[in-house]
Formats: structure tokens, sequence, C-alpha cells
């Protein structure tokens, strides 16, 4: 990167205007609409990877990966100048790592390979064995997972810890094994970009504040039956969108809602969980008109299955 | 009938996501909840509002309960059975007071936990289901229609009131508002909700409807044979074929 040639002061002021003209030139709401749900829902997890953990292999699914990645890569150099300057972070501070914080996600990820470097295998073992995990979130800890996933077969706590997550989902209302599921529902993917669809998807399950793709979380759950968790991801988001007053965040996530992908519980919940607010949804009534349309074709639009939802 | 079935006669684990729980556990008090679950595979759980700040979720069912299979699409079923979930998660910790207030709008719609308002001030076990289903956009029951409270349900109502009173921990001022309900407020019996469940269909029940399928239960209840005096009038047949109320 040419940047780095530059003087500190000039460094962040040309880091500043990048970061505004990626901004400028991205949409992430455009990118949003235009990208298929299963496309973006990959993409999204794989960019992140590839930014992170191994730059040489980029993203097979090209131009969409890039646009998600570009405002992003500003913030890295910004991070990755800050972090000479600032004290070392512990393994502890990122505990609230969210994996749909891109910029946490990859200061994160920065921060491992530093210990990666000067670490030894032994002393990961180490951090995976005395860190006290089972106060941690479960999507940090798969995270953590995904990280070190490559050197599973050196770590012999590894396999400790993926037990552990295991046994955290359960607690979450998880009872089938989500990672197997995954193997099963997305066989060509790589281990680590499975971890990371997990961490995402129970991160939209976890966290007390909306996540930006709870309804592509959602579809996902239900997608391997784990039609629980499709729900109260849905029911637990919109609720969180309208205890912030999100109502144009919500309304959004109904005018983005994939119903062509969605099962029917999926349809039902978020017509459910916006009922009460219809007034104040603008994009609500076509998304029951598409729905029942949708239901209607594919012969599961039951009597009075929408009754009360208009 | 055909949708309340004993124990004995039907397991409940049969149950389509979602049943009516009614029963009789003392001697003219009938008690009523909701048993869920979500995903076939999982255990069924019970919801119930016990008493004053007292929402218990159970994974066990008395034999003496009976339980109703709502009249409602499968699908549907399952989101009130997620409802139950969300409700159960944010109810059991900061509890629901006992009172005859409004099953509308009980529910924050923020945060799901129950709403103290003008007219929400507490509920009972039967108002409480009312107001799961409320919830889920399945108002099961013509609240306008509902009859005032009888003699017999104004005596039910100063009986709560002095259980309330020898409750220890209830507020006063919870104690003066439920005092303002007896006599005033709208009673909705234990076997009128199920009994309202129970024949719903497209549209929510009429009083006499489920009064007069409420009686039936409490005669399955006791071991007598039902009176069958349930009988939809033509008009209402034709307002339920096409969904309207």
């Amino acid at each position: 990167m040419s940047s780095v040639a530059l003087d500190p002061r000039g460094l962040v002021v040309q880091v500043r205007e990048n970061a505004e003209r990626a901004y400028l030139d991205y949409d992430s709401n455009d990118w949003y609409r235009s990208t298929a749900r299963q496309a973006r829902f990959g993409e999204q997890s794989t960019s992140r990877a590839t930014m992170g953990l191994c730059d040489e292999q980029k993203s097979s699914s090209g131009i969409a990966a890039e646009q998600v990645a570009s405002p992003t890569i500003w913030n890295r150099v910004a991070h990755w100048f800050r972090g000479r300057t600032e004290k070392p972070l512990t393994l502890d501070e990122f505990q609230s790592v969210s994996p749909n914080d891109v910029q946490a996600f990859d200061q994160f990820v920065t921060f491992l390979r530093q210990q990666e470097s000067c670490n030894s295998v032994e002393d990961w073992n180490k951090k995976l064995a005395y860190t006290d995990f089972d106060s941690w979130p479960v999507k940090s800890t798969i995270l953590i997972l995904a990280i070190s996933c490559d050197k599973q077969d050196d770590i012999p706590v590894w396999r400790v810890q993926l037990n552990r997550c295991r046994k955290n989902l359960q607690s979450l209302g998880i009872h089938n094994n989500l990672f197997e599921s995954l193997r099963n529902q997305y066989p060509a993917d790589s281990q680590h970009s499975l971890l990371l669809k997990a961490a995402r998807m129970v991160d939209a399950l976890e966290t007390q504040v909306a996540t930006d793709d709870y309804l592509d979380s959602a579809i996902a759950f239900e997608q391997l039956n784990e039609v629980r968790s499709a729900l109260a991801c849905v029911y637990r988001n919109a609720r969180y969108r309208l205890r912030d007053g999100q109502i144009k965040e919500l309304d959004s996530d109904v005018r983005g809602f994939e119903f062509s992908e969605a099962k029917v519980d999926t349809m039902l919940a978020i017509l459910t969980a916006t009922a009460p607010v219809k007034r104040n949804l603008a994009s609500r009534s076509t998304l029951y008109a598409n729905i029942q349309r949708t239901l209607k074709k594919r012969g599961q639009l039951e009597r009075g299955l929408l009754d009360g939802l208009q | 009938m055909e949708r309340v079935h004993s124990q004995s006669e039907k397991a409940i684990n049969e149950l389509r996501h979602v049943a009516v729980i009614i029963g009789e556990p003392a001697n003219n008090q009938r008690h009523t909840g909701i048993a869920y679950r979500v995903d076939d595979s999982l255990a069924f759980q019970f919801l119930h509002l016990a008493w004053h700040r007292d929402l218990r979720l159970q994974d066990r069912l008395g034999s003496q309960y009976c339980w109703v299979d709502p009249n409602v699409p499968a699908a549907r079923l399952k989101q009130v059975a997620a409802i139950c979930d969300d409700i159960a998660r944010a109810n059991l910790t900061e509890k629901i007071p006992y009172s005859f207030g409004s099953p509308i709008s009980a529910f924050d719609e923020q945060t799901t936990k129950f709403l103290i308002g003008p007219t929400n001030t507490g509920l009972t076990c039967a108002s409480f289901v009312l107001a799961v289903f409320e919830r889920a956009q399945l108002r099961l029951a013509h609240y306008l229609g509902w009859g005032s409270p009888d003699s017999e349900d104004i005596r039910w109502q100063q009986s709560v009131l002095e259980s309330l009173r020898k409750t220890p921990g209830v507020s006063v001022e919870h104690i003066n508002v439920v005092e303002r309900e007896v006599g005033t407020s709208v009673r909705y019996r234990p076997e009128q909700v199920a009994g309202a469940a129970s024949i719903r269909g497209r549209t929510p029940a009429k009083y006499k409807y489920a009064k007069a399928i409420g009686g039936d239960i409490v005669r399955y209840l006791q071991g007598e044979q039902p009176a069958n005096e349930f009988r939809l009038s033509l008009w209402d047949k034709l307002l339920r074929k096409f969904g309207v109320s």
C-alpha cells in the first residue's frame, strides 16, 4: 500500500479521505438489497476471513465481497497505525467482539496473529486451557475456534474448546449439533468459514441489540431445521429494534427480507413480530402481499394462515 | 368437544406446538395455562400464571389436567409457542401481578415484559392465556360481548382479594387496585377461555359460544356427560367461513 510511505500525519489524512471516499462509493443498503441472501451471507463471512486470516486467499465470489471489504480496509490501516501507539491488548478485551462488527473483528484477528507470531503452540494451549471462556459470549468462543482451526492438530485443547462451545450452544437452546448441521448444509465451505457463519448466527441470538443481518441468520437457522432459534432470532431482534427506536431500520429489514428463500415459519414470524407497529412500517404491506403470493405459489397458503397479520 | 382431550385419552405429547391446559386442581376452582413447544423434537413446557408474581414454567403436567387443541393452523401455533418462549424469558424474573386487568396490550412491544398501565393492572391465569394469543395476533374471544361479572364471579373476585391481602409482599397500592376492580371487571373464566380456543376458527369466539362450550368442559372435568349446547347460528357459520368477525 503506497500510503505507508507517508509521514504519520499524512497517513491519517489520507486514511480519512479514503475512508470517506469508500463510504460515499459504497452504499451498504444498496448492496444489501441487490445481493442475494445466500451470496450476502457467504460473502460477508468469507470477506472477513479473507481480510484477516489469509490475505492470499481471496474470495472467489468476486465483486460483492470486495465491496464489503473496501470501507473496512482503511479502518484496518487506521487501527494498525493506532496500534503502534496504544498499549497491547489482551485476549479478554475481545470478549465482546461481534462477528458483525467487521472493524472489531479485524482488530481481533490482527491481535491474534501478533500473538501467534510471538507465542508457541504451547502458549496457545495454555491460553485456551486457562482462559475462563465460560464467562465469554458463545459467539466469541466460536470465533476463537475459527481463528485457531488451522492449527487444531497442534493444539490439543482445541477439541476441548469445541466441546465447550457445543455445550454452551445448548444453553442457548440450540440442541442439534450446529457445526455438524452447517457442514452438511454447506459441504464445500472450509471449517473456518463454517465457524464464522456459526458465530454470526449465534450473535443474532445472543447479542442484546439488533444485529444487521438477523433475518439472514433466522433463515439460516430455519434451513438447518433449528426453527426455535430461527423464530427467537426474529422476535428478539425485532423487539430490540423497537426498544432502541430503530423503526427505520426495522422497515429496512422488512424491505430486505428474502421471502423467496424463507420458509413459512420465518415469514409468519416477521409478520407477527411487526404487526403491532405495522402503521409505522411502509414496506410491510408489500411484504405481506409478497408472502401471500409466495405461499400460494408453493401451495402452503392454508385457510386462515395469515388471518390477523395483514 | 372434539378438541378437548384428557391425557388418558390422548397424550399431551401429541400437541400441535400449543395446547390450552384446563384442570380443576381444587373443588370448583379451575386453572388454565399453555403447554407449548416450538420444535416437535423438544419436550413441552407448561407456562402458567399460578398466582401473584408467580409465573411458572414447568416441564410436567398433573394427570388431572385436560388439554385443548386450539382451532388454529399449526404454523400459527408455532408462532404462539415462540412467543411463549419469549414471554417466559422476559417475565420469569420480573413477575406479573395478579388482578382482573385487561388482556389487551398486556405485554410491552419493546421488551415483552408485562406492561402495567391504567387497564393493565395484572392478569389472572385465564386472561394470561388470552394475552399470549393476543400477542400472536390471534384474539381468542370477542371481549366486548363478554358478560358482566355475575354473583359467582364477584364472590370469586372477593376471595382473590382476600387471598392477596394474606399474601406477604403484596403492596397496598396493588390491593387497592384489585379492590376497585372487584364487581366491575370482567371475569374471563378458565373453562371459557379454553372453550374459546377450541372453537375459535378464523375469528374470535363470541361469549355465548365460549360460555356454552365452557359449561361442557366443566362437566367433562367433573366426569359428567357434556350437554352439547354449543351450536353456531347460521349467520355465524357464514361469517366464520369468510373469516369475518
